[in-house]
């Protein structure tokens, strides 16, 4: 019985034959062009962050970073690729205070083979560095820590986009274009960059119709028919930073933890994107002459960060967002007010009239809203009140606890009593947005549903499970181990809209 | 004793030094802004005696990389100091004038690298260039590739002007690149333009373009 199985959602934990039980969190979802600044600034947008143990070998974290969302597979000839003037980072905490111990940082650079053709390649492409691919893309990773800066891989390649069955076949493209590809890191870790499927699925266009969720389309207060949700990312590419590395490298004692009830154990990631600081020269000197000569200092500043999906989606207001993506996750406690207070509870009673009213709606609060300051505080993935985090919007995971393999069946992850997915990291099957659309409408609350979205919201025959978007997965699924994100859809394949695609993907 | 926790890579030393303000309101700020600077491996004190000025030059291990730019091998720091309740802080962000390799040679080691390419030499241009896949290189060095014919290098050496080629280089490494990036114009066996860097004590050719 689900009651059952979120008991105490909360009080975190129940350790039975090695199995954690975990209540869910709250959360957000996803964020592909969230903030006014960055939606003009898709290379540097970050759209997603994944975090998980690694369901092929206990000793390993994985932790994926998409950026650039929304690419239509066939926007040739200059195809989707990461921005050479674009810094992103992959930011660890593994001490619980916060800051930021670990960064893996990368750097890309595109080198034009043939500036004398509009291709972006002259024949099939056969293999990573083939001479008919004509636009590459290589990278850099540093890591730095308390050590100080590491360089771990040197001009990387990239694979090349997929452009369609003649320059890269789909039935070759991961073994031959993409694996290739995937480096190795000094400490036994892996890395991988490049153009992959999107794993994210929401319904953005009923979400932002006046959050008209489709399958309750009869019940929004200006209603419609009721359908399936529609996936709006369906069939896009993203670009993915992929990194395999040993548990040992990241904890704060550099071992694999093994007692969840620990801080040691949780690692708290957030991903980043920089853009350089830009010097105004005439002609190479500045108007008061040589000062041009100086360096300049604090070259990288901040344009996106995502670490629980969503919270900058739909929890932080419009005149905020800007900012909180150029905040570090340490100075948090200034959104906390929104945060703990969610602007899509609030939505509810007004858009929801024949559900939601002043009674069954949480009220906003830190007194009112404990289920998210467990989320936030890391008591929702095995932690006891006395071992809380201090708060921040960081993607958390508890590594002592077993990998638990994401599948459409467990989308819901912690609110089917699956320990092995969101809020305890996230996987790319997890169905954030319906797990947090119930937890915001207080699926976790005593006194609303108790735990179990099995409950109807209070003085209504509406269970919390029916609130949800009405899509339940990705087009394509993860690949069965690294990188996991999906192959990316080919450009040759691209229906007309509304037609099935001639070739999969 | 700044400069001494920094060679140590200690900015939680170094933190103390400084003077707390909004540019920098913590220690994690601090580290973080630190971490994007060259790493100081030493330093030498030059002028200290008005206690609200000091003057350093500052050691780093030379190179050129897109995290962090141009690391000179060489730089001269100027911090200035305020009294506080608690003592002199310094100023969080030095004045920085990078020592730079001596402009005039750069057309020599431009010459010697076309002389390099010419010989179809690749360990020869590797050796002289600052980065293995030089900017814009793809079809410029193959088109000298066995040319025959006396080089011609007009004289002097310009900066980097703005255009195609240096948005490529300011995409890796800032707009600082304008300020040390400088160019050699060659008329002959093929007019092209060579771009060059100043790694250490030496120049180092970055990359190619057209002529303009």
């Amino acid at each position: 019985m689900r009651a059952n199985k979120l008991v105490a959602f909360g009080t975190a934990v129940a350790v039975a034959s090695g199995m954690l039980l975990i209540s869910v969190g709250t959360a957000n979802a996803s964020s592909h062009r969230e903030a006014p600044l960055i939606s003009q600034d898709p290379t540097a947008d970050n759209t997603d962050l994944y975090m998980f143990r690694d369901p092929n070998d206990s000793t390993k974290v994985d932790i994926l970073a998409n950026y650039i969302g929304l690419e239509k597979p066939d926007g040739g000839p200059n195809f989707a690729k990461f921005g050479d003037d674009v810094r992103y980072e992959i930011n660890i905490d593994n001490n619980g205070d916060v800051v930021t111990d670990i960064t893996y940082q990368f750097r890309f650079r595109t080198v034009v083979r043939n500036p004398n053709t509009f291709l972006y390649n002259t024949g099939p492409i056969g293999a990573p560095n083939d001479a008919n691919q004509n636009v590459q893309q290589f990278y850099t990773v540093q890591r730095v820590d308390k050590y100080g800066t590491h360089t771990l891989v040197s001009d990387q390649p990239t694979p090349p986009v997929n452009v369609g069955e003649r320059s890269t076949p789909s039935a070759t493209y991961e073994s031959n274009l993409a694996r290739p590809t995937i480096g190795s890191l000094p400490d036994g870790g892996k890395v991988f960059a490049g153009s992959r499927a999107d794993s994210f699925f929401v319904d953005l266009g009923s979400i932002f119709d006046l959050l008209g969720l489709r399958p309750i389309n009869t019940a929004h207060l200006i209603p419609r028919p009721t359908s399936n949700g529609v996936n709006s990312v369906a069939r896009t590419n993203v670009h993915t930073i992929a990194l395999q590395l040993p548990i040992s490298s990241v904890t704060t004692n550099g071992d694999v933890p093994t007692n969840v009830d620990s801080k040691a154990s949780v690692i708290g990631a957030y991903a980043s994107a920089s853009r350089q600081k830009v010097r105004v020269l005439s002609n190479g000197v500045s108007d008061d002459g040589d000062r041009a000569l100086q360096r300049s200092h604090g070259r990288w500043v901040q344009v996106s960060r995502l670490g629980i999906p969503l919270v900058n989606e739909v929890l932080i207001p419009l005149g905020k967002k800007d900012l909180w993506n150029a905040t570090d996750p340490e100075n948090d406690a200034q959104f906390f007010g929104n945060i703990l207070d969610p602007e899509p509870t609030r939505l509810l009673p007004v858009v929801y009239t024949a559900v939601f009213n002043a009674s069954n709606t949480p009220p906003g609060g830190a007194a009112n809203r404990g289920d998210l300051i467990k989320l936030l505080t890391g008591q929702l993935i095995g932690l006891s009140p006395a071992n809380a985090l201090p708060p921040a919007d960081l993607l958390r995971v508890n590594v002592a606890v077993p990998a638990v393999n994401g599948t459409v069946a467990n989308r819901l992850a912690a609110l089917q009593g699956d320990t092995g997915g969101f809020p305890n990291g996230r996987r790319l099957t997890d169905d954030v947005i319906d797990i947090e659309l119930q937890v915001l409408a207080g699926v976790l609350l005593p006194g609303f549903g108790n735990g179990d979205p099995a409950n109807n919201i209070p003085g209504t025959a509406v269970p919390y499970s029916a609130i949800g978007d009405g899509v339940n997965q990705a087009t394509s699924l993860p690949l069965s181990s690294f990188p996991y994100e999906p192959t990316p859809f080919g450009g040759y394949s691209q229906p007309e809209p509304g037609v099935p695609p001639l070739i999969a993907p | 004793m700044l400069l001494a926790a920094e060679v140590r890579n200690d900015h939680n030393a170094s933190y103390v030094l400084v003077v707390h303000d909004g540019a920098v309101p913590s220690s994690a700020k601090w580290t973080r802004i630190r971490r994007d600077l060259p790493a100081i491996t030493g330093f030498t004190v030059e002028a200290d005696r008005d206690p609200s000025v000091a003057t350093a030059m500052v050691q780093h291990q030379p190179g050129l990389n897109s995290f962090v730019g141009l690391v000179p091998a060489h730089e001269r720091q100027t911090w200035k100091a305020r009294r506080t309740a608690s003592g002199w802080l310094l100023e969080p962000f030095p004045e920085v004038r990078p020592v730079l390799a001596p402009e005039a040679g750069a057309a020599g080691v431009a010459m010697a690298w076309l002389r390099a390419v010419q010989r179809c030499d690749r360990a020869g241009t590797a050796a002289l260039q600052a980065v293995p896949t030089l900017f814009d290189s793809t079809t410029n060095d193959i088109r000298l590739c066995r040319t025959a014919g006396e080089l011609r290098v007009r004289n002097g050496v310009d900066r980097m002007p703005p255009g195609p080629l240096s948005g490529d280089i300011v995409a890796q490494y800032s707009t600082d690149a304008f300020t040390w990036a400088r160019v050699v114009h060659v008329d002959a066996p093929v007019r092209l333009t060579i771009v060059l860097a100043p790694i250490g004590n030496d120049w180092k050719v970055l990359g190619l373009a057209d002529p303009f």
